[in-house]
């Protein structure tokens, strides 16, 4: 007669709501009699929602005027506040996505492994070395790339030109000061099908003045230098340095 | 998701509503809450999700079977993460099947207090669900949902009939019973027939 002593599944809720509001046929709401008289559960539902459909009841217990005021308050406060968060997070997330999106057209991938960039760098297509990020000044071909950098720019994104150069499986690129220095290095490159190399080194402790930039082959037989290109790192205007 | 509005807006008509099924809402989470931290926390929780669905209701149902629904489905999904069970709404003080034969033996009067005493209980309640087991469908159903501690007119609103036929199929169940029952069965008991529907 309890619930445990009557193996039957419990009826959908819906069910039960079409028995209540007295949808269902004649037939079905026979079978769902035979349950609700061996499973209290299901019948308590049935009182359950004769109650939720009464007329309201005055409330006169004020203790519980007031415990369903604060807490209609609380709920109103907590959802506004949540959806206030919600949007808060949203509008980051864009602002963040956009300038990822900038970043990764500008930068490339931080590993500099090879990873292709789907994006050209200005005067990329002109140039044996251009930047990605900050935006190269465009020069012609043979003369140095020009790349001004502000001191507090993290990196440095860099597009080596060679679509006429022999495969190696990967390529490594050093950058160099002007005494021979070795300022940043990055191995594992990989030509693009059109024959760029796109890669990105760490911009802190740059100085500007005169650099050189240095492509490897690696792998077996693959290990000399290749290519040399020069490289002009200026700081803004209002930089100070 | 309602949206601001002071006057009459939807937050106005969500405190509204609260105010009005706040009593009923929180009679129902007692019936899954372990103690007053849970009662007020489900409250809680489920006048949230009321709130954040508020404007999902399009009145094809009516607001107190939409409200049933969500505060049903919020405590049933919080019990089954918790492993509990729902209460009954009215707590029998034994379990049910002893409490139902006891039920019915004070009211059939059936034998001396100190037969029963020597009674296998299992047994009786056993005797107890053949003799309803026998008798005509409408007037078993009726007579179950009695052992259960419903009232005449609670069994009216789970079988969707009048109180007078929940009363009428007692009282022929009565009858019924007394013939299967034999010499348990005793008459001068008046619990069925009086029955006024508030017990």
């Amino acid at each position: 007669m309890s619930a445990e002593r009557n193996n039957e599944e419990h009826p959908p809720l819906e069910r039960l709501i079409a028995y209540h509001e007295g949808k269902l046929d004649a037939a079905a709401a026979e079978e769902l009699r035979d349950h609700l008289a061996l499973c209290p559960r299901c019948a308590d539902q049935q009182l359950d929602l004769a109650d939720f459909n009464a007329p309201p009841a005055p409330v006169v217990d004020l203790a519980a005027r007031r415990e369903a005021s604060l807490l209609a308050r609380a709920v109103v406060s907590e959802e506004r506040a949540r959806r206030f968060k919600a949007v808060a997070a949203i509008a980051a997330g864009l602002v963040l996505t956009t300038l990822g999106v900038l970043a990764l057209r500008e930068l490339g991938p931080r590993s500099g492994r090879g990873t292709q960039l789907a994006l050209d760098g200005p005067g990329a297509a002109n140039l044996p070395l251009a930047s990605l990020w900050p935006a190269s000044e465009v020069r012609s071909r043979g003369s140095a790339t020009a790349v001004t950098v502000p001191a507090e720019a993290p990196v440095l994104g860099l597009i080596l030109n060679l679509p006429d150069l022999s495969r190696c499986a990967t390529y490594r690129a050093v950058l160099r000061s002007a005494e021979g220095r070795t300022l940043a290095e990055v191995s594992g490159l990989r030509r693009t099908e059109d024959g760029r190399f796109q890669f990105w080194v760490g911009a802190a402790g740059l100085s500007p003045g005169h650099l050189e930039v240095e492509l490897y082959g690696e792998g077996e037989g693959c290990g000399a230098k290749l290519e040399t290109f020069p490289l002009t790192l200026l700081r803004p205007a209002a930089d100070g340095r | 998701m309602p949206q601001g509005g002071e006057n009459g807006g939807p937050d106005e008509r969500f405190t509204r509503l609260t105010a009005e099924f706040y009593p009923r809402v929180r009679r129902l989470v007692s019936r899954f809450a372990r103690n007053e931290e849970d009662l007020d926390d489900l409250t809680h929780e489920t006048f949230l999700r009321i709130y954040k669905k508020l404007d999902t209701f399009r009145g094809e149902a009516a607001l107190g079977t939409w409200i049933y629904k969500v505060t049903f489905n919020t405590c049933l999904a919080w019990a089954k993460e918790r492993g509990v069970e729902v209460q009954r709404r009215v707590q029998p003080g034994a379990s049910e099947v002893d409490r139902g034969a006891a039920r019915l033996e004070e009211s059939l009067g059936a034998v001396e207090a100190k037969q029963h005493e020597a009674a296998d209980e299992k047994e009786r309640a056993r005797a107890v669900r053949q003799a309803v087991a026998q008798l005509p469908r409408e007037q078993g159903r009726a007579m179950l949902l009695y052992l259960e501690d419903y009232k005449r007119r609670e069994i009216a609103r789970v079988l969707r009939v009048s109180d007078e036929t929940v009363k009428t199929h007692l009282n022929e169940a009565r009858k019924r019973l007394r013939e299967i029952l034999g010499e348990r069965f005793d008459p001068r008991e008046p619990r069925f027939e009086e029955d006024d529907g508030e017990r």
